[in-house]
């Protein structure tokens, strides 16, 4: 038996305007499962996000989370279904510290009484617990990324959805995080947005690349990667030539 | 071991309660009446330092809610002759109203300057509506409205024809008003219980989902939080200490559409500015300090008040953005900080 998705989108049209950013996105991801994404700039990536996640209503298609349909739900209902976010710029609150970031996070579905251990795991879990008490405002980038990262975790959603998780750390960072998505792939699904190949190599073994607002290509990591239309389409070349 | 904070704590309550207590015994009537009247702006002032600046709503209306409180004690007070219920009735009123007004801003996602502008516009409605209520058509029970001149006392009681309104009362005994000192304790005391309630509102979940709203409104809702709702609850809690504030304005000047007025308005935002947005303490001493210097103006005739406030606030906006108590504790980390670790290495030498 073909085992359930955890998010279906059927016909999923985006149009600002004029501009149609996605034009009819048929995807899916199973439970348990990892996804990357990948595309060059403009794509309808981060677009697509923002329609699962309620941030933007899609102009036509359907979204079906956890067996529900969530198209015309709001974000924070989607939230509150199992569905968490980093975004592609990192949105943080910067003049709380890292503690208060992921408590936060955790005290939304643990009982007061288990909030302080929780927060601790995932400080641990992520190796900041010597930024704990930093303002996040005063982060680097790398550690902004992954103190979200931290966050979404905290709230323990079943769908986590990292837009480009990778940008601006260094190479220790990045080995680290293809480490602790591996790690988070045990309990939650993961659609990943990202641009370094090398990482997507590292931590994916399919891949859906999106190009012009449509789904061009979907398969092996491998495979997708010595695709000519992909080399194409990166390169700037029209997948239509 | 009893913590350091708790000492503090007690140490500060019995410091509070020494200058409550005797403040009457050392000060003049009139000092004690103004001093009264700074306690109960001060609620006012903690009202929109919570709204405003920890839950980032920018109500620039305070005062529709401690004019609705005042007129709402006013009428209750004249027609139960009884103080204790036109107190609660006073708070509900306002607190219903702004969490009326609020659901309706927030549900229909107004944020930033344009909830800004609807608070200004409804407390401006209020002045004009209250304002328009000269003549015996416009009375609420026994209590006439006034107008312009505001609620006067009742004929035939002791208050008949003054601007006064009938003061509190101990709890259900009618014929026992307070005196202007008895009010100063009451005022001096809510100020504080309020400062308390605000500072244990911000240590609990709530408190913490009104800073990160302000802080990034967006990433609390992705975390599934309802911000609109925590924002009602905050606009709902400032809108009955407003309320409350007005209450005590009524016990001691007197109900006004004045209360409404732009001049009020702009006072507040004028000392939580100057105060510190983001910090409690701050606008609290901002608005004594500024009362203060408005009343020793105020004898100059040379000299408008409101001039010289205008120009504190264009200068605290130009060279102290942050506020007073924010700079103080900058000033207080860069300097003592040296002295701290010089002090701390030192043994060890």
């Amino acid at each position: 038996m073909k085992p359930k998705a955890i998010i279906e989108t059927k016909g999923l049209v985006m149009r600002f305007g004029g501009v149609e950013v996605l034009r009819g996105i048929d995807f899916s991801i199973e439970y348990g499962e990892l996804r990357c994404l990948i595309g060059p700039n403009g794509a309808g990536k981060s677009t697509f996000f923002k329609c699962i996640t309620g941030q933007l209503k899609p102009t036509a298609g359907s979204i079906k989370f956890k067996d529900e349909w969530v198209t015309a739900a709001d974000t924070v209902s989607i939230a509150r279904r199992g569905m968490g976010i980093k975004t592609q710029v990192p949105s943080l609150y910067d003049g709380l510290t890292v503690r208060e970031h992921i408590r936060l996070a955790a005290s939304r579905h643990l009982l007061r009484q288990e909030v302080p251990a929780a927060v601790d795991e995932v400080l641990e879990r992520f190796a900041i617990e010597h930024l704990a008490a930093q303002i996040v405002g005063r982060l680097a980038h790398g550690q902004r990324q992954l103190v979200e990262i931290a966050m979404v975790t905290a709230s323990d959603p079943d769908l986590i959805l990292l837009d480009e998780p990778a940008a601006g750390m260094t190479i220790q960072e990045v080995e680290r995080l293809a480490q602790l998505i591996h790690e988070l792939k045990d309990n939650h699904s993961l659609i990943i947005v990202e641009h370094d190949m090398q990482f997507i190599q590292m931590i994916a073994r399919v891949v859906t690349v999106f190009h012009q607002g449509r789904i061009l290509l979907e398969g092996d990591v491998h495979q997708v990667m010595r695709d000519d239309e992909l080399r194409d389409v990166y390169l700037g070349r029209s997948a239509d030539e | 071991m009893i913590g350091r904070r708790v000492v503090i704590t007690i140490i500060l309550v019995i410091a509070a309660a020494a200058v409550i207590l005797l403040f009457p015994q050392v000060f003049e009537l009139f000092t004690v009446i103004n001093a009264t009247i700074y306690a109960c702006m001060g609620i006012l002032t903690l009202s929109l330092a919570l709204v405003w600046g920890y839950c980032g709503i920018i109500s620039f209306g305070q005062t529709a809610f401690f004019g609705l409180g005042g007129y709402t004690y006013a009428v209750a007070v004249i027609n139960f002759g009884d103080s204790t219920p036109a107190i609660a009735i006073a708070l509900l009123v306002p607190a219903l109203f702004a969490g009326l007004l609020g659901y309706f801003m927030f549900w229909g996602r107004v944020t930033d300057v344009y909830l800004g502008v609807i608070m200004l516009t409804v407390t401006l409605i209020l002045y004009h509506l209250f304002n328009a209520t000269a003549g015996d058509a416009y009375h609420i029970g026994r209590a006439a409205l006034g107008g312009f001149n505001g609620i006067r006392g009742l004929p035939g009681s002791k208050f008949a024809g003054s601007s006064a309104t009938p003061p509190f009362n101990l709890p259900w005994d009618r014929d026992t008003p307070l005196e202007p000192e008895q009010v100063w304790y009451v005022a001096a005391t809510l100020l504080c219980l309020c400062y308390a309630l605000v500072r244990w509102l911000l240590s609990t979940k709530l408190g913490h989902l009104m800073v990160a709203i302000r802080e990034n409104e967006r990433r609390t809702e992705l975390l599934g939080y309802d911000s609109r709702r925590v924002k009602l609850a905050a606009f709902t809690i400032g809108g009955a200490m407003a309320g409350a504030s007005g209450i005590l304005f009524a016990n001691c000047v007197f109900v006004s559409p004045t209360m409404f007025s732009l001049l009020y308005t702009a006072q507040v935002i004028v000392w939580v500015i100057v105060g510190g947005l983001g910090t409690l303490v701050g606008p609290v001493f901002a608005c004594f300090l500024l009362q203060m210097v408005a009343a020793e103006l105020g004898r100059l005739n040379w000299l408008n008040p409101n001039f010289v406030l205008g120009l504190i606030l264009v200068g605290f906006v130009l060279l102290m953005p942050s506020g007073i108590l924010p700079t103080l504790q900058r000033l207080y980390e860069r300097f003592s900080m040296p002295i701290i670790r010089t002090v701390y290495r030192r043994p060890a030498q």
